[in-house]
């Protein structure tokens, strides 16, 4: 695999990315929406004297747990399927590169267009909060950036996997929205009518949490954010006590699995749809 | 199979070597058993209706289907060693992808996939009169001169094979004839080509071969003498109009007996190849507008 190609393949991609009308849209509501909830809380938080970094990020924990997914997961699913509708895949596919150097190119380049939308709404949410929240867990805050980043990646990555068999756009947007339907409801819901009719042990409750990729962030998060784990329930509870101090580890590398196990068999995939 | 071909005048190696390749796309034989050569520096068209295999032996050639039987590109398999194989192939797509890039940047990026010299891959834009069109939009061009681009790109990183889908399909009479011009100067210098077309007048214009693809079996290889000997009395005439002459273009046509279609700025007529004059001199005295016309032969009635 050759370097420069791979690079050169990102440039495009993440140009390209740049001066679309999607990147625009998104930004300016992942902005709006999160300076906005940001200002908010910090105004009601000012009222009961609980100003501060710390306490706006979990809050802000559940906005980006629906957010960021449904941007991830389309910004994927539209990468190489948008670009088979057109034939521009083919004629990428006719320069003398190797398919996986188009494939690892293209995710990189997305990846970077998603980074840069997500840092200029954290950018402007953190400004607002450091001029009118003071400097307290400014850490909490950056600690939940990184998180909510690897968050979008495996999101991208999920979508990338959907974009690698589907042949058209609206199709690969369709699955895109009803995985993350399955993610944000399904999931939570699922387990707790899971554990609720078959009456599932904490530790099956963990198991079936840990499938989902927004339960792990979202109890990276809560631990990450200092907040106590009781509000995960029995599966929260049962994950502190069984892996103690390795727990955040245990779902850090769990949510970076869902960047990278997506990813061999979306290549997979797609060679089975564009090489048959 | 050797690796020489018999040309007029003696023997050449062959830039491409097609032996009893097969596709299947489930029972359906998008290629049934194809075999073919192709000389350096010679000139091959396929031709052949919708759904005759033209583009699935082009993809074949780029590595991008699996395929039954063998293939050489410049030596190398396209599917085992895919880079190489396209590596020594220029394609010209029928229509070059609208991306939302500048012709600088289209061309300074496929210079980096081939590993090309950006500089003097810009500098080339001047062979084929872009050299002002830099800064220009993808997106904005013509269909001339997007297809001049796309041979642009096709050039870069000195390909010895040019591989082209279609070339004139989406071209007005001037554009058609300007790509031919340039193709034909490629042709002089070396340069193999292969390429798909419906128009017998390109295909007599270019092509020192004519592979003749009917459902997947190439049914005959022809010299253009006797492809010229095969075409129908049949024709087309499309006009191109200025806006605003449509219905009384259709209505002109009623009037002399014929029946065209229309379809934005273009109307296209079936007629005997006499009658070109004739539909042309009635548009022009019922105050129709026309900006440009063409005129193409049905091809090709089975021997």
């Amino acid at each position: 695999m050759d370097k420069a190609i791979v690079a050169a393949i990102a440039a495009k991609e993440a140009r390209i990315g740049l001066r679309n009308r999607w990147f625009a849209l998104y930004t300016v509501l992942f902005a709006i929406l999160i300076i906005g909830f940001v200002a908010v809380a910090l105004s009601g938080s000012s009222l009961t004297g609980q100003a501060g970094f710390g306490r706006t990020s979990a809050g802000l924990l559940n906005l980006l747990l629906l957010m960021v997914p449904l941007i991830a997961l389309t910004i994927g699913a539209q990468l190489i399927a948008a670009e088979r509708q057109d034939r521009s895949l083919d004629y990428l596919l006719a320069q003398p590169l190797t398919p996986l150097e188009v494939y690892i190119g293209k995710f990189l380049g997305a990846a970077v267009t998603l980074m840069l939308m997500l840092l200029i709404g954290f950018g402007g949410a953190g400004a607002v909060m450091a001029v009118r929240g003071g400097s307290g867990g400014t850490g909490s805050f950056l600690v939940l950036v990184a998180l909510t980043l690897l968050l979008g990646l495996a999101m991208l990555s999920v979508g990338y996997l959907i974009s690698s068999f589907s042949r058209q756009t609206a199709a690969a947007l369709g699955i895109a929205l009803t995985m993350w339907l399955l993610f944000v409801i399904v999931g939570d819901l699922g387990i707790m009518g899971s554990s609720m009719v078959l009456g599932l042990s904490p530790e099956s409750m963990l198991s079936l949490t840990a499938l989902n990729p927004l339960n792990v962030y979202k109890m990276a998060g809560v631990d990450l954010l200092h907040t106590s784990l009781d509000v995960l329930g029995p599966a929260g509870i049962y994950a502190v006590d069984r892996f103690g101090s390795t727990y955040t580890y245990l779902m850090l590398g769990l949510l970076a699995l869902w960047v990278i196990v997506p990813l061999p068999i979306g290549y997979w995939l797609f060679k089975r749809t564009d090489f048959q | 199979m050797t690796d020489e071909v018999v040309v007029p005048g003696g023997t050449v190696d062959a830039a491409i070597s097609v032996e009893d390749v097969s596709k299947y796309y489930g029972p359906f034989p998008a290629l049934d058993r194809v075999s073919f050569r192709i000389g350096a520096g010679e000139s091959a068209a396929l031709w052949g209706p919708n759904g005759a295999g033209k583009t699935t032996v082009m993809r074949c050639l780029l590595g991008l289907t699996k395929y039954r039987g063998k293939i050489a590109v410049a030596g190398h398999d396209p599917v085992k060693d895919g880079q190489q194989a396209r590596t020594a192939i220029g394609y010209v797509p029928q229509d070059l992808p609208v991306q939302p890039m500048t012709i600088g940047e289209m061309v300074a990026f496929i210079a980096k996939l081939k590993r090309a010299d950006q500089k003097d891959s810009l500098d080339r834009l001047a062979l084929l009169g872009l050299q002002n069109e830099v800064n220009k939009e993808i997106r904005a061009l013509s269909g001339g001169m997007k297809q001049r681009l796309a041979l642009a790109l096709a050039l870069i990183g000195n390909p010895s094979i040019l591989l082209l889908d279609e070339p004139t399909a989406s071209l007005d009479a001037k554009g058609r004839a300007d790509l031919l011009q340039l193709l034909h100067g490629l042709k002089r210098n070396g340069m193999t080509l292969i390429f798909s077309s419906h128009r017998p007048e390109d295909v007599l214009a270019l092509a020192d071969r004519i592979l003749m693809l009917d459902g997947g079996v190439l049914a005959e290889e022809q010299s253009p003498g006797a492809f010229k000997s095969t075409l129908g009395n049949e024709s087309r005439l499309v006009v191109f109009l200025r806006n605003g002459h449509m219905q009384t273009a259709l209505d002109t046509l009623t009037d002399i007996g014929l029946t065209g279609s229309g379809e934005g700025k273009v109307v296209s007529v079936p007629i005997r190849v006499d009658q070109k004059a004739l539909v042309l001199s009635a548009m022009a005295r019922n105050g129709v507008d026309i900006e440009d016309f063409d005129w193409e032969q049905y091809a090709w009635t089975k021997r």
